[in-house]
This record gives C-alpha cells, sequence and structure tokens, in this order.
C-alpha cells in the first residue's frame, strides 16, 4: 500500500475565493469564535499566530480581511474535492475537515510514477484554488503526518512493497511530534520528557508506553508505523448530480438562459467523464427570485456525456416549455444514470469520442424531446392469438423473440382499428372465413368468428362476429 | 458501372429514348416495385430511390401498403427506421412482421399539429436513420412550397417518402416526383390504379396489377350458406327460448 496524504492548510481561507486577496497578498484570516483560525502568508508574516484573539490580529493588522469561518462550505468543497481525487485513484477517504487520503499503488504505473503524481495533484488542485501539502507514506496516518510536517523524503518512481516501508518508517523517525495528531497535554508531557521525533517514541518499548499513556495511544503510534491495520473507508462516489447556478443578474428569455445551462452541462459532462458514466435522464430548473418557475425532462435513448449532445435535445424540449420571464436559479439533477461500456469511450488520437450516439437514438431522442414523451410509439409483438394482445406499445428496443410464430403474410390486416368498429351486418358482404379465434379464459375471454369482408366503399375489411354482433376490426390495406 | 452508366443511376438523367418506360441500363433491380407493368412505366424500373410519392386514395384497406411493399421492405444503407406519421390506424405489428418489417424498427409518430407534423416528417427524413416515411398530413394546411420542401429534402437525404392524399386533390399541382392514384380494388384482387404524374413520361389511365398476396374471396358461397344457416339457427333457438 502507498498512501498519499494531502493536507489543505488554507481549505477555510480558500472556500471565500476572494481572488483579489490573493493575487495581492493582502492579509486575511478566518476566525472560529473570535480566534484566528486560519491565515493567508502575509498574515502570519505580519505576526498573527493561529488561535490569536482577533482584536489581537486586527491591532497588527489594521486593514486585515477577515471571515467568520463557514464549515458548510468547508465541508461541501471536501465532497467536490473528493471527486478531484478521483481522477487519480478509487481508494479516497475524507481523513480530517481539511485532509485527504488516497491510496495509489495501483495507479502509479498510470499517472507514471511517486513524483509525478505529486506534481500533477498539485497543478490538479491548483486549478480549482487549492495549495495542498502532500506527504507519501506506508500507512495512512504517516502520510497525514508527513503532508503536515511539510518534509518531503526522496522517493523513487516506482517503490518496492518492502522499500516503501523502509523510505517510510526512516522518515518517521525524523518528524517532529507537533505533526502527529496528539493531544497538547500528551505532547507537552513527551516535550518534557525530551522526546521531539516520533523516532523517539517509537524506540519506547510499547507495555511502557501503554503505561503511561494509555491504550489510545498506543494504537495510534501502531498505525503509524504499520504494526497494525488502519482501515479507512473509501468514499463512495455519488451517483447523483445535482448543481444549481444562482446567477448574480436575471437572464431573460430561452436565449439568455441557454448560456448558464451550457455552464452546468458542463459540469455535468466533466463528473460524467471522471465517473464513467452517461445521463439517460436529466431535469432542468428554471427559478424566478421567488422560487417559482418551470422544471422539464429530457431523456435519452442512449447514456449520453458530451456537453453537445446534451444540450442539442435540451435546446428541443425547451422549444414547448414555458420559462419565467425573468431566471435567478438554473438548476440541473441527474434522474437516472448509466455506466458507459468500453466501447462508448473509445477515443481516437485527437482525444475525440470514436463512439456517438448512432442516427436512430438521436431521431428518437429529438423527437421525443420536441412532441413529448407520448407522440411517439413502438411495439413489440406477444406470442398470443387474440389480436388485441398479439401486440403491445414498449420503449424498449430488444430484438424480436425468435420464437414467436408470425402470421402467414396476408392472412392478417395491416390496419387495425382499436378497439373494433360496431357495423350493420348488412353492410358487409362476406367474402371468406370464419376463423375462429377463441381463447383467454384467464384474463379477457373472446368467442370471434373472424370472417373478411368487403364493405360498401370496396374496402377489405376484417371483421368479426361475436355475442354482441358485428364488429370491423381491420383494413387489409 | 459504365461512366454512362453511373451518369444515368447517379444524376436523375435519362435518355430520350427511354421515354415511357423501356427498361434502361441503369436499372436496378433492387428498386423494383414487384408488379412488372409498373415497373415498366417507371425510370430506372422501379421506385424512385428518393424522392417524395403521393398516393392518392380516399379510404383505407384498398391494398395501399401492398402495393408499396417493396419500397417498405428494401434496406438502404444501415437505415433503421420506418416511420409513420400520424397514420389513420394502428399498425397491427405481427402483419408487418410478416411482411418483412422488424416491428422493432417501426415506429409511429402522432404529432397534435400539423406544424409539428411537418417538423417531425423532415426530421425523420435528414436523421439519416430512416429508409421509409409515410405520412398522413392534414389537407387543409398543407402548402405547395411544404411539399416542394419535403421533395428536396427526400432526394438530398435519399429517402423513400410517402404521402397519402384524397382524391380530391388531383387537380392540384404537386412536387411529389411521383404521383399515383388507387382507382378501385376488384373482387378478384386487382389494383387499378392511374399514374397522375411521373418523371419521363405522361399520364397512364386504369393500369390494372395484381396484387401478389392478400385475402382472397374463397368460397364465398359455402361462408355465405353457413351464415344463412347460422343465422336461422339463432331464430329458432329465440323462438323456442320465447
Amino acid at each position: 500500500m502507498l498512501w498519499f496524504g494531502l493536507h489543505l492548510p488554507f481549505l477555510a481561507l480558500e472556500v471565500f475565493e476572494q481572488r483579489e486577496i490573493k493575487d495581492q497578498g493582502l492579509p486575511a484570516v478566518v476566525t472560529d469564535t473570535q480566534q484566528v483560525f486560519c491565515a493567508n502568508e502575509s498574515a502570519r508574516a505580519a505576526g498573527i499566530r493561529l488561535g490569536a484573539n482577533l482584536a489581537t490580529a486586527r491591532s497588527l493588522v489594521p486593514e486585515l480581511t477577515h471571515h467568520p469561518r463557514n464549515q458548510e462550505a468547508e465541508s461541501q468543497r471536501m465532497e467536490r474535492l473528493v471527486m478531484t481525487a478521483y481522477e487519480f485513484t478509487p481508494y479516497v477517504s475524507v481523513a480530517d475537515f481539511d485532509a485527504l487520503l488516497l491510496e495509489m499503488e495501483g495507479s502509479l504505473k498510470l499517472f507514471g510514477g511517486v513524483n509525478h503524481v505529486r506534481r500533477r495533484l498539485r497543478s490538479r488542485f491548483g486549478r480549482v484554488g487549492h495549495r495542498i501539502a502532500i506527504g507519501v507514506a506506508h500507512t495512512p496516518r504517516a502520510s497525514l503526518a508527513f503532508a503536515k510536517s511539510g518534509a518531503g523524503a526522496t522517493w523513487p518512481d516506482f517503490p518496492e512493497g518492502s522499500e516503501i516501508e523502509r523510505i517510510g518508517l526512516q522518515q518517521l523517525d525524523a518528524t517532529s511530534l507537533d505533526c502527529l495528531e496528539l493531544e497538547p497535554k500528551v505532547r507537552e508531557r513527551f516535550a518534557n520528557m525530551g522526546m521531539r521525533k516520533v523516532g523517539d517514541i517509537v524506540q519506547v518499548p510499547r507495555h511502557e508506553l501503554r503505561k503511561r499513556f494509555g491504550n489510545e495511544l498506543t494504537e495510534y503510534v501502531a498505525q503509524l508505523t504499520g504494526e497494525r491495520v488502519d482501515p479507512w473507508e473509501a468514499e463512495q462516489p455519488l451517483e447523483v448530480f445535482s448543481e444549481r447556478l444562482h446567477l448574480i443578474d436575471p437572464v431573460r428569455g430561452k436565449d439568455e438562459v441557454l448560456e448558464p445551462m451550457e455552464h452546468l452541462a458542463k459540469v455535468l459532462s466533466k463528473w460524467l467523464g471522471r465517473l464513467n458514466l452517461g445521463v439517460r435522464r436529466l431535469r432542468w430548473g428554471v427559478y424566478t427570485f421567488e422560487g417559482d418557475g418551470a422544471a422539464f425532462e429530457v431523456g435519452f435513448e442512449q447514456p449520453r456525456h458530451e456537453v453537445s449532445d446534451i444540450m442539442a435535445i435540451t435546446g428541443l424540449r425547451m422549444e414547448t416549455v414555458d420559462l419565467p420571464g425573468e431566471a435567478m436559479t438554473v438548476a440541473l439533477d441527474t434522474l437516472r444514470t448509466s455506466h458507459l461500456g468500453l466501447k462508448w469511450v473509445e477515443r481516437d488520437v485527437l482525444g475525440q469520442t470514436l463512439t456517438r450516439a448512432t442516427p436512430s437514438h438521436e431521431l428518437l431522442d429529438r423527437l421525443t424531446a420536441r412532441l413529448g414523451d407520448t407522440a411517439l410509439q413502438r411495439f413489440c409483438i406477444l406470442d398470443d392469438h387474440r389480436p388485441e394482445f398479439a401486440w403491445m406499445p414498449t420503449d424498449q428496443a430488444d430484438a424480436r423473440d425468435a420464437s414467436i410464430t408470425v402470421p402467414e403474410l396476408g392472412q392478417r390486416p395491416l390496419w387495425l382499428l382499436e378497439p373494433p368498429m360496431r357495423v350493420r351486418a348488412g353492410h358487409l358482404h362476406i367474402v371468406s372465413g370464419p376463423e375462429r379465434i377463441q381463447c383467454g379464459w384467464w384474463d379477457h375471454e373472446q368467442h370471434r368468428d373472424y370472417f373478411v369482408a368487403r364493405d360498401r366503399d370496396e374496402t377489405w375489411c376484417w371483421c368479426f362476429r361475436d355475442m354482441k354482433g358485428w364488429f370491423v376490426h381491420g383494413y387489409f390495406a | 458501372m459504365t461512366l454512362t452508366a453511373s451518369l444515368l443511376y447517379d444524376t436523375g438523367l435519362w435518355r430520350a429514348r427511354d421515354l415511357n418506360g423501356r427498361q434502361t441500363a441503369s436499372c436496378d433491380p433492387s428498386q423494383s416495385t414487384g408488379f412488372s407493368q409498373l415497373d415498366e412505366l417507371l425510370v430506372n424500373g422501379g421506385w424512385p430511390r428518393a424522392a417524395l410519392v403521393e398516393v392518392l386514395c380516399d379510404r383505407y384497406g384498398v391494398g395501399e401498403l401492398r402495393l408499396l411493399a417493396s419500397g417498405l421492405t428494401r434496406s438502404v444503407r444501415d437505415a433503421y427506421w420506418t416511420v409513420l406519421i400520424n397514420p389513420p390506424c394502428v399498425p397491427y405489428a405481427p402483419a408487418f412482421q410478416a411482411l418483412g418489417i422488424n416491428v422493432h424498427e417501426l415506429m409511429v409518430v402522432h404529432p397534435s399539429t400539423h406544424q409539428e407534423a411537418l417538423w417531425s416528417f423532415e426530421e425523420v427524413i435528414v436523421s439519416g436513420a430512416t429508409q421509409t416515411v409515410l405520412a398522413w398530413l392534414s389537407e387543409n394546411d398543407l402548402q405547395d412550397k411544404q411539399l416542394r420542401r419535403i421533395q428536396a429534402k427526400s432526394k438530398e437525404h435519399e429517402v423513400f417518402s410517402v404521402l397519402f392524399r384524397p382524391l380530391s386533390v388531383e387537380q392540384l399541382p404537386s412536387a411529389a416526383e411521383l404521383r399515383l392514384k388507387i382507382e378501385r380494388q376488384t373482387i378478384d384482387r386487382k389494383l387499378v390504379l392511374s399514374i397522375i404524374k411521373r418523371r419521363g413520361g405522361w399520364r397512364v389511365a386504369d393500369l390494372e396489377i395484381d396484387l401478389p398476396w392478400g385475402p382472397t374471396a374463397t368460397d364465398s358461397q359455402r361462408t355465405r350458406q353457413l351464415l344463412a344457416d347460422w343465422e336461422r339457427t339463432r331464430r329458432d333457438m329465440k323462438a323456442v327460448t320465447v
């Protein structure tokens, strides 16, 4: 196992996304109950320490920007960052409010080795606005400790199992106790005993450690060194996408609302790509400031993940939707997604998806989007003698069941009247028959004698006589 | 295929000497209508590959689909759907399957307005997923330029489009490449047709073709006898119960 611990020291600040402050390096802090919880570099350089009083901090830097901590935003951001981390490995855990754990041994080859992964992680998280410190180790807790210490050991690109442990332990010995998850009191006791490095503790016999510091710490040290396994539950990716875009200026009309919709579709497309999913059905919502508005669903015959495909069908659907005059919020939720087989995501040399939706499915999607779900009818045939039950409307395009015998050519009419039309016997001129169809005592019992007849318009009809009288059931077109 | 042949096949040119029907070298057997009398009268010896065809008839069940059967069942490219737009009745799936159309590839569109019908007609033609479209449009709203557009799109995207119209429009001009009028079907399963408009020839009246399959008037004498007997029995039964 090779663990990457990711520590986001500035997460509390970064959720506020103040570009101007980042750019100009203005001092900024996040406070929790009037104490500095997180400070950026220029604030620290000005002498502001974590845990300091806000008043003290302001006396040091009068122009200080400060925000109260927003834990909800932080945990939401972490959820998104888990998705980002999924790009690297399927084993991602949230270790702390500001730390992630990634198990990378399986994906090292794909990303070109430890050092490449570190670089790529840094730039990937940098792109979404987060600075990270990375620790690499043989155990999850050690990797987190390394991430917090900021000291990186030199790693070969593809370390072997025993090598991982050796380098990990070596680095652990030299790591300061400040980086461990210890209570301040315990840390102080260690300091009083002259123990400052992890190596100092590891050498102490375990039963001595247990006697003095209790079970919990001994367990922690064992997990740190890898003597004891330390299971972490991997986060399961959400298979439901739900995003809302709150606009600053209202959009008016269909053309304007398309822009934020396309933005959401892009986010969705990225999300789908990450999970190798395609969307089968989604719901758009366009709402006013008061919260009323329109919601409509769009269906796809095949799972789709390209922005252009999604927007093309959505555009058609929108033609029949009444949107509110002024929209402030655009929402997008997936209702049904399915995994894309490999065949959908083959890419050519230019990175374009090779297999796009086939025209036959695209036609279905377009017609359904514009005309509505009920405007299209497809059929399948069933094994039943009764004409009403020998076919059925369906939306599943499966292959035909070859075991069903179809009637001989010309024996049955091409047009069927649903329901059969009552006629007077005198209008029909019987030309052949009868054929008795008597079946279905278990549900809709039928006793009918079918005849071929010509009516007064010289039309060839398929008609039957039952207890109620004469009916025309179809036309031989 | 020689250059001349391909020119004749692809471009829609025809030789003057082929006027009125003689089959040319460019004739494609897969196009055949299945009726030799009709093939002889049509350019390329069969249904046009890509065009709008009008079929004029006032009733259903006179053999209108049997007339088109060979055009419905041929398979072109990787086209998939056979589409019926606004049909007058329910297509009886087992019978369509027997005809050779896979029912899973049969799609019926029920547009709610004329505009929607036209839109779906065009959408279906240009989709590249359809080989045949049969449509029944609202005659009151249908305009000449709409027909022209459908004809042009069918040509461009190589789709065999069929539009069913009432007999009353016979005298009106139309952009359709081929216009057929079904006069009647006789008791011995013959279809009497008129060609109102065709490429490379004049109007043909009262062409009689044999429908290859369908119900026949077999033993109608015996059937009628049977029915008469039943009626009598029923009356007798009624009399007894009364």
